[in-house]
């Protein structure tokens, strides 16, 4: 399973399709503010969530933002090792210590060209779902 | 100090002029008294002789009185005025013990009273043998006044008075002189002792005035520090919130561009992936025609994007602070070239830099710009065969005398010198999009390191052979 953060419903809409488009077939779950991504991170700590795979997050979110949902993810016990991958708009280098200083596992900038953003996705799926071994889901 | 040691110098000055003064005034009253001492000498002088001459009188008078009545009393006048001519004589010869001459006519006259008193001593003894009737030829020397026919004892004394009353003459004049010069020295040393005085008073007077001047210049540096210090104080506080109107600017500015970097490029997105999603999966409903209008859609998206990474670029280049370590510009120069040409295989540019160029610069600002400047170069000789970008430095010249000038040169299109002065401005281009494509920011970003290197950048260029740009970094602790 995959949790997608993300507030804009077009981009949501699109990733979902580039994901398809790559033929990463597995479930796909959306959170469309900071508060959702939290929320659903602590349905995972009591166990009515079940742990994603992957964690695909904004940034720029409403209510709370991207680093914040990320500084959650990191403090909780059962999400500490969850690989997170950050995808933005936002190429500021302040925006990237950040991300990184919290733990970040990857920063990708969404480019405007779509078809190279289709690619990354991809690369995306394909390096996070397939290639890489990801730790035990407790 | 200096001045101090010029008053005290002054002081022992006017000391010894008064001492000086002094000295002159006692030594002149000293002759005065002294020719004053010699007069009364004189004068004492002449008493005693004309004392002598009475003496020498009484002594004739009391023997003719003798040989007239013959009483004793005449005898006993005549014994005490011989006493008396001995005395005056002894004090004569004492008074003028210093005056030879004198001497000489005293001892003279000594001899003649011999003589005088011999023949007085005779007639009285021939006036006491006798008891009848004198025999008066025998009284004859002892009436004369000279009884061997020498001079006269009154004509020696008057010689010895003579002598005196000459000397009388001559130290007269000589105590009116002393006199004089006294009244010369006292007359001159007070002139010069007011002329002193004067001086002194005009000296506290001016040191008077200057104290005053130098108060009232005290009171107005007072005056024009405390204005200062106001002044100051304002200006800090005007600095101050300039600073944070600035810092709050700032912040702004950030936010607007991190706003711009997100929000901006969210909708380009949009319309890139719907664009695409629209050619993917409707490419069958879609004519040639169709797609054209897509591809072209996709494109302006792509040229906006550009656009906004530029700007982005632009404003990121006068948020950071500069950071300047050493780096070796013809390596960053050369790894800058092979990306760009990475980009393009296919196309065949010969770049040459001058090795171990070394800076003190912010090597993530020095590599924007000249990735700018070489992509330009890259980009402009993108038509011209054999292109050749080349990157290398010179001793710079006039006002640039003692800087080092790098330069960037390639054998390109370039641009027409008359628009030069655009060159550097944002969002002016030199050449239409159907030529080359362009954001219209990248020199002005250029600009804008360079100049937060508080360095000079400029170009030349020959229209079709060419465009050279020049720029100069000066180091931090030239400035």
């Amino acid at each position: 399973m995959i949790l997608l953060v993300e507030d804009d419903p077009d981009h949501e809409a699109l990733a979902i399709r580039a994901l398809r488009k790559a033929n990463v077939v597995n479930e796909i779950n959306v959170a469309r503010d900071g508060a959702e991504a939290i929320a659903f991170m602590e349905g995972i700590a009591s166990g009515v969530n079940a742990m994603p795979q992957l964690v695909l997050l904004d940034l720029k979110l409403p209510k709370v933002d991207g680093l914040e949902v990320l500084r959650a993810i990191r403090a909780a016990d059962k999400t500490a090792i969850l690989p997170v991958v950050v995808l933005t708009s936002s190429d500021e280098e302040r925006d990237i210590v950040a991300s990184y200083r919290l733990g970040v596992n990857s920063y990708i900038r969404k480019p405007v060209n779509f078809t190279d953003f289709a690619e990354a996705t991809r690369q995306l799926g394909m390096y996070w779902l397939l290639l890489n071994q990801c730790p035990p889901a407790q | 100090m200096q001045k101090s040691g010029l008053y005290r110098l002054a002081m022992v000055c006017a000391m010894i002029v008064v001492g000086l003064n002094t000295w002159l005034a006692v030594r002149e009253l000293r002759t005065l008294f002294t020719a004053q001492g010699w007069r009364a000498h004189t004068l004492e002088v002449i008493t005693h002789t004309k004392a002598l001459e009475l003496e020498v009188s009484r002594a004739d008078s009391a023997v003719r009185g003798y040989i007239l009545v013959s009483e004793p009393r005449f005898e006993d006048r005549y014994r005490i005025a011989v006493k008396g001519v001995d005395s005056e004589v002894n004090d004569l010869k004492h008074l003028s013990a210093d005056n030879s001459s004198q001497q000489q006519r005293i001892q003279y006259l000594q001899g003649r009273l011999a003589v005088k008193f011999g023949a007085l001593d005779a007639g009285l003894s021939i006036r006491k043998g006798a008891n009848g009737p004198l025999d008066e030829s025998l009284l004859g020397p002892t009436m004369t006044d000279s009884p061997d026919g020498g001079p006269t004892v009154n004509y020696v004394i008057s010689q010895i008075e003579g002598e005196e009353l000459r000397l009388l003459d001559e130290r007269t004049a000589e105590t009116k002189h002393a006199q004089r010069a006294v009244w010369a020295s006292f007359i001159g040393a007070s002139l010069l002792d007011i002329l002193l005085i004067l001086a002194a008073f005009e000296f506290l007077i001016r040191i008077t005035r200057d104290r005053y001047a130098l108060a009232e210049r005290t009171a107005e540096i007072a005056t024009l520090n405390t204005e200062l210090t106001s002044l100051n104080a304002d200006l800090e506080g005007r600095v101050e919130q300039r600073t944070r109107e600035l810092a709050v600017s700032n912040q702004e500015l950030e936010a607007f561009s991190y706003s711009v970097s997100h929000d901006l490029r969210a909708p380009l997105r949009t319309i890139d992936g719907f664009s695409l999603a629209l050619m993917e999966d409707f490419a069958d409903k879609l004519n040639d025609e169709g797609r054209d209008y897509i591809a072209r859609v996709r494109s302006g998206v792509q040229r906006m994007g550009t656009l906004i990474d530029a700007l982005l670029q632009l404003s990121r280049v006068t948020r950071t602070e500069v950071q300047r370590e050493r780096i070796d510009l013809s390596q960053l120069a050369t790894l800058v070239f092979n990306e760009i040409q990475a980009g393009s295989p296919e196309r065949d540019v010969l770049f040459l830099s001058q090795p171990g160029l070394l800076v003190q610069a912010d090597p993530r600002l020095i590599r924007i710009a000249l990735e700018n400047l070489i992509g330009n170069a890259y980009k402009f000789t993108a038509r011209t065969e054999g292109a050749k970008i080349e990157f290398g430095s010179m001793p710079g010249r006039d006002q640039y005398d003692g800087q080092t000038v790098y330069f960037i040169r390639d054998n390109g299109a370039g641009f027409d010198m008359q628009y030069v002065d655009r060159l550097f401005t944002a969002f002016q281009r030199l050449h239409g999009d159907r030529d080359f494509k362009g954001s219209g920011i990248g020199l002005a970003t250029v600009s804008r390191i360079i100049r937060r290197h508080h360095g000079s950048i400029w170009a030349e260029s020959d229209l079709g052979h060419g465009a050279t740009f020049y720029f100069t970094l000066t180091p931090e602790d030239r400035r």
